[in-house]
């Protein structure tokens, strides 16, 4: 058994110690898909609180059938679909307005990189933008993708493609986005 | 896998990096979490947990009983029932940081210490309400609102017969759910006004010294 299924069982048992160096070790992976999804700091702040304590919750039902991580990941996207669902409801979508005002076309330092990725993020259709999170962020090969998301390992390629194309072309580069544009908001 | 180029090493980098988390944001995060272990699921020490809680909740209100005492009296008599809702004190700060998103902050008054609720997007935050501002416990009920919806069980108009410490309002899917925080003996209790045998949580508070 490795160290880390020992750590999920002493988890499951009600080891504190156990459950501490779990949320740890998945932090900042958790707060990452929380924060790329939902774009909004304070909603994603939300979620990952919301994600934390869903998987405390939910550790006596891990099953050991997936990866503990990929487990990990499934609760962190639900929590923040949720919050994205619960955001809809509350008001408009999403920051699209503070968004709106971010330059998506100069990426000439981390700082502007980092808005330009969240502004480009925040134009991606949601689909696409979850599945480029699960992929190049929790590190999920396609198979897992699907099964997180309950769809065929088709449409992950599908959505993974035209994400990467959005995102591409958000972010200036031509190389990518010649020819391969797609329309906001459309379907795989 | 060719596809697994098609995003440049730099927007693949950007994508990754995200500003790091606030520290303090982090263990509350954390924390918060950890009191969702289940008692059940602990075999090993099962009264870990609660001495543990105890010994937080005690030092915190340790505290707050020591800065009463040196500065103001008690608002209420450690053993009276809280007949009006004091005000907050405005003593903790609550904008920037974790408080950032802050909704309402209310106070309260529990075995002579101040302390103050704080609601925040579907949690109630309890704080000591006297400086260094110490979190104590929190207790979330949206995932409870959101459930209820769901399930079509809307709230009725009936209310707690007991006097509440706290009374407010909240929604999940546009349905007003009423909550009341009703005091305990040992402690205080969140309820949905409909439901007052069926507490959302309940967060120890430490006794009067007197």
């Amino acid at each position: 058994m490795t160290s880390d299924a020992l750590l999920v069982k002493r988890a499951q048992r009600g080891d504190r110690n156990a459950v501490d160096a779990l949320l740890r070790e998945n932090y900042d992976v958790v707060r990452a898909v929380c924060h790329r999804i939902i774009i909004n700091t304070l909603d994603a702040e939300d979620a990952t609180q919301i994600a934390l304590m869903s998987i405390v919750r939910a550790l006596p039902t891990f099953d050991g059938r997936s990866k503990f991580s990929t487990w990990v990941y499934r609760i962190a996207t639900n929590a923040a679909l949720d919050e994205l669902r619960r955001i809809r409801r509350r008001d408009v979508p999403n920051d699209e307005a503070t968004f709106e005002k971010v330059s998506v076309n100069d990426a000439t330092n981390a700082v502007d990189a980092q808005m330009d990725v969240s502004a480009a993020l925040a134009k991606i259709p949601e689909e696409f933008r979850v599945v480029l999170v699960l992929r190049h962020i929790a590190d999920l090969d396609y198979e897992e993708i699907a099964n997180i998301l309950d769809v065929p390992v088709g449409t992950v390629r599908s959505r993974l493609s035209r994400g990467r194309a959005q995102l591409a072309s958000l972010l200036g580069n031509q190389s990518e986005s010649q020819g391969r544009q797609t329309n906001a908001g459309g379907h795989p | 896998m060719s596809e697994d180029n098609e995003l440049t090493p730099e927007i693949e980098a950007a994508l990754r990096e995200l500003p790091a988390a606030d520290p303090f944001l982090r263990e509350q995060h954390i924390a918060t979490a950890l009191g969702e272990i289940s008692p059940a699921a602990s075999t090993g020490r099962p009264r870990f947990l609660a001495i543990a809680a105890a010994v937080v909740v005690l030092l915190g209100g340790g505290l707050a009983l020591a800065r009463n005492s040196d500065d103001t009296p008690p608002a209420i008599a450690a053993d009276t029932t809280v007949a009006t809702v004091p005000k907050a004190t405005n003593d903790c700060p609550h904008t920037g940081g974790f408080w950032g998103d802050v909704g309402s902050v209310e106070g309260f008054t529990f075995g002579g210490a101040a302390y103050e609720l704080i609601l925040r997007n579907g949690n109630v935050e309890v704080l000591l309400g006297t400086q260094p501002c110490t979190r104590v416990d929190a207790i979330v009920y949206f995932e409870e609102m959101r459930r209820r919806v769901n399930q079509n069980e809307l709230p009725s108009k009936t209310a707690c017969e007991q006097k509440a410490l706290l009374q407010f309002s909240d929604t999940a899917d546009g349905v007003e759910f009423r909550l009341a925080l009703l005091e305990t003996t040992d402690g205080v209790s969140l309820f949905f006004e409909d439901r007052c045998n069926e507490p959302l949580g309940s967060i120890a508070l430490p006794p009067s010294s007197d």
